[in-house]
């Protein structure tokens, strides 16, 4: 008893004390650019990783080890010394999965907002569709398929919802409006995968649109095949082959029953 | 007796306990350079006039593989290889159309059925196999046959009294050809290459619903003892058919 005592405080010193998987010291971020008439170059602590960023296009994952990291984008082809147009820090944890995303503030200037991507499993058979406000516009109303996201969404905010059906409708309206800002958008999800939808543009120079991203790798197997119901393959006698049991047995009886009289008759 | 395995006890959770530090320091060690490159790097940042001229994309990729004896200042950033980028738009977005299977041929057990896409039950997560004997379901949420991971084609080993299109598959011998026919007329054909029982239980779904991986088809199907009350069959007959060679 003693030696089990010892060992389970051994098990949960070794469980408090353990350091965390090294793996879980990095995480990655996507640059996506929603910021219309600007090719840029993108540079991440100081290091040049990516020329001639057209708009509308987001980026690989950058894998960075956890902690502050800057980022710079500067018009295509500007010196590595020049001022940059944007520069903003990201603050990446451990095992995180970030968008930071170029785009119009609300004065129409260029502004870098980043967002969190929750990479939670997905049951089988559903996706997530996420919806960012980064335009230049004041708070919306989202809907998808005539029912309501989120209503009165400022911008730099999000709004989430799983969704079974691979095809659906996303319209964006002025919070408050019956008008949609643009023309509603036809979106196809893919099972397993996070689809993010960025509302990007001025509303003031009537330029809203949407750009999108996805996240894949969340998918979820199904839990099971259930493909029987009958028994007709069944490999073993089973507690209810009692019954034919019962059946045979009693055959048997009734057989040797009227044997024993055939052969008393006999005699 | 009981004390002296006590003291045995008691002696190796210190061992233990001793070896954890030790490990555990040596973890603090490891992480210091990490730690002081970070702020390296912001100082870089700060100093950015002194970067070296030209081509960054490719004094990136030096710094990867050698520290260059000019690039000293440079050696003590992260150094991030080169990145790639990918339309944004919508329509660029959407996900790309997979040919699904519509008919399944194996002449080995009498298999001639057609085949029909399904997705996961909403309430049980299970795959939804239709409830009929005769039809074969395809999980069209994974990959379709021929391409990577594993296609999953499954159907009804019995349904209500009646035989099902898999109610053989238990007898295929290995070696016998599989043929799928594609939405388009392609076709893809492959041979037995393992017939297994699972227990329900144990049936590995993330091995049976792969999306990556050899390519790989899998013919499911229930069977083993059968519980009459529940009628339930305890096990999966899972085959696997790998691409002619």
């Amino acid at each position: 008893m003693r030696w089990f005592i010892v060992v389970a405080i051994t098990t949960l010193l070794l469980t408090l004390a353990l350091p965390a998987p090294a793996k879980e010291r990095t995480g990655d971020v996507i640059v996506v650019h929603g910021l219309r008439g600007l090719v840029a170059d993108v540079y991440v602590d100081g290091q040049r990783v990516l020329e001639g960023f057209s708009p509308e296009r987001t980026t690989d994952a950058i894998q960075l080890p956890a902690g502050e990291h800057g980022v710079e984008v500067r018009e295509a082809g500007q010196p590595e010394d020049a001022d940059p147009l944007l520069a903003g820090a990201i603050d990446i944890g451990a095992g995180d999965h970030l968008s930071a995303v170029v785009h119009a503030s609300r004065g129409g200037e260029p502004q870098l907002t980043v967002f969190s991507n929750s990479l939670s499993q997905l049951p089988a058979g559903r996706s997530r569709l996420v919806v960012r406000h980064t335009a230049d516009a004041g708070p919306i109303d989202v809907s998808v398929d005539d029912e309501m996201l989120a209503s009165d969404l400022s911008p730099g905010r999000q709004a989430a919802r799983r969704l079974r059906q691979p095809s659906h409708e996303v319209m964006v309206a002025a919070a408050g409006q019956p008008q949609p800002l643009v023309p509603p958008a036809d979106v196809r999800l893919d099972e397993g995968t996070q689809t993010t939808l960025y509302l990007i543009g001025s509303q003031g120079r009537d330029s809203l649109g949407w750009i999108a991203q996805t996240v894949e790798g969340i998918a979820s197997p199904p839990g099971g095949v259930p493909s029987g119901n009958s028994g007709l393959a069944a490999t073993q006698p089973l507690p209810s082959g009692a019954v034919p049991a019962a059946v045979a047995g009693a055959i048997v009886m009734v057989a040797m029953l009227v044997r024993r009289r055939l052969t008393a008759a006999a005699r | 007796m009981t004390n002296a395995t006590g003291t045995r006890g008691t002696a190796c959770a210190f061992m233990v306990i001793g070896l954890l530090l030790a490990g555990c320091g040596r973890q603090v060690v490891e992480a210091q350079p990490a730690a002081t490159a970070s702020p390296a790097a912001g100082a870089r940042q700060a100093g950015s006039g002194q970067a070296a001229s030209g081509d960054t994309a490719s004094s990136a990729q030096n710094e990867a593989s050698q520290p260059k004896p000019d690039a000293k200042a440079a050696g003590s950033r992260i150094p991030i290889p080169p990145i790639g980028s990918t339309s944004a738009r919508l329509s660029d977005v959407n996900p790309e159309a997979v040919l699904a299977p519509t008919r399944l041929r194996v002449p080995a057990i009498g298999i001639d059925a057609a085949v029909v896409p399904v997705g996961a039950d909403a309430t049980t997560g299970e795959m939804a196999v239709p409830p009929d004997a005769a039809t074969v379901a395809w999980y069209r949420h994974g990959p379709t046959a021929g391409e990577r991971g594993s296609a999953a084609l499954a159907a009804h080993v019995d349904y209500n009294g009646r035989q099902g299109a898999f109610f053989r598959l238990r007898e295929l011998p290995l070696g016998a050809p599989v043929t799928v026919t594609l939405e388009d007329g392609s076709a893809w054909s492959g041979v037995v290459q393992d017939v297994r029982s699972y227990d329900k239980r144990d049936l590995p779904v993330g091995e049976m619903f792969a999306r990556t991986g050899q390519p790989v088809l899998r013919l499911i199907t229930c069977g083993g003892p059968f519980d009459r009350a529940a009628r339930h069959y305890r096990d999966n007959i899972v085959v696997s058919v790998a691409a002619d060679a």
